[in-house]
């Protein structure tokens, strides 16, 4: 009987011993899996697709492209030019394709890049999978990470050569 | 029997003195956790604040991009509303505005392709504490003829 006893007093103090590390887990747990604020991820998102927007409807003032527009006039040119190799617009001496990309790199260098955003921008032909145009930060892109990585969601344009994909990847 | 006593004693105070040292450190853990949980809720209140008053910045009716009837654009602020907009926010900043955006700065800068800034509100908290910028990427119209459209950012930065 007294043996008895003694084995439950024992059992007694496993189970406190269990609870208490239990309790701990569930403490670890919290903060492991503590989801990233919400701040972060709306900012990310709304950046993403307010920028693509804002630069897909941007005016060229430069030579030669005076009052063009970046996506409806000179994408589709570049978009022309990566099939029928001949290109109608040439911006400050460069091809739309190429001035594109450095525009497109000053430009999101100069907001994204500013604010520690890392970020990589494709525009690609969809019939054929060919990339027009890719620039990523100067840290690297978003295209291998699967976490943490918002999208502007696609932006497509219809040109006579099939249609054409724009993305904006930003990520941490 | 007497030295058992004294055994078994010993053993109770130990255990009793362990389980207090777990107890000492729960309590030790959790008023750090309430502690930093605490900070991290002042910043996610400040954070909201700022994404608000962003939000409201970008669909004001003296900035957002309009035409007629018709849905403003989204993602645009109006050049020609901004040049003037500074001196409406100035005029009513006590008395309408300071409601809307409390203490804050809203900055629109343009990247493209003129390099100029407009600050359009400025309420700055003397003894402030936190400060929380948040940008957003924005359009920018000129209404010629033809609209013509830079390339810019809003910055909304709150103070608490």
């Amino acid at each position: 009987m007294i043996f008895s006893k003694k084995a439950q007093m024992e059992m007694m103090g496993l189970v406190v011993i269990v609870i208490l590390i239990t309790l701990g887990m569930l403490f670890l747990a919290q903060f492991a899996l503590n989801e990233q604020p919400q701040k972060k991820i709306f900012t990310r998102k709304g950046l993403a697709s307010s920028t693509m927007a804002a630069m897909m409807k941007t005016t060229i003032e430069e030579t030669n492209c005076y009052g063009l527009q970046f996506e409806k006039d000179l994408l589709e040119d570049c978009a022309g030019y990566k099939v029928f190799g001949s290109s109608t617009h040439l911006c400050n001496g460069k091809y739309s394709c190429d001035f594109i990309a450095d525009l497109s790199t000053d430009l999101l260098n100069s907001t994204l890049g500013q604010w520690n955003k890392k970020y990589e921008y494709i525009s690609k032909l969809v019939s054929t999978g060919d990339v027009l145009v890719n620039v990523a930060s100067e840290n690297g892109g978003c295209l291998s990470r699967k976490t943490e990585r918002d999208t502007s969601g696609s932006f497509f344009l219809n040109t006579n050569v099939g249609l054409v994909e724009s993305v904006l990847y930003i990520c941490e | 029997m007497k030295r058992k006593a004294q055994a078994r004693m010993t053993e109770t105070i130990a255990v009793i003195f362990i389980f207090f040292i777990l107890i000492l450190f729960g309590l030790i853990f959790y008023a750090r956790y309430s502690q930093s949980s605490f900070v991290q809720k002042q910043e996610e209140l400040l954070a909201k604040e700022a994404i608000d008053s962003t939000t409201k910045a970008l669909f004001l009716p003296e900035l957002i991009c309009s035409k007629g009837e018709a849905e403003p654009e989204d993602h645009c602020l109006d050049l020609m509303k901004l040049r003037t907009a500074n001196e409406t926010f100035r005029k009513y900043l006590t008395d309408y505005y300071f409601n809307i955006f409390s203490y804050a700065r809203i900055t629109v800068q343009e990247v493209y392709p003129d390099d100029r800034s407009w600050i359009l509100y400025e309420r700055i908290k003397t003894n402030a504490t936190r400060e929380e910028p948040t940008y957003f990427s924005v359009s920018l119209r000129e209404e010629t003829p033809d609209p013509v459209y830079g390339f810019g950012y809003i910055e909304v930065r709150v103070f608490s």
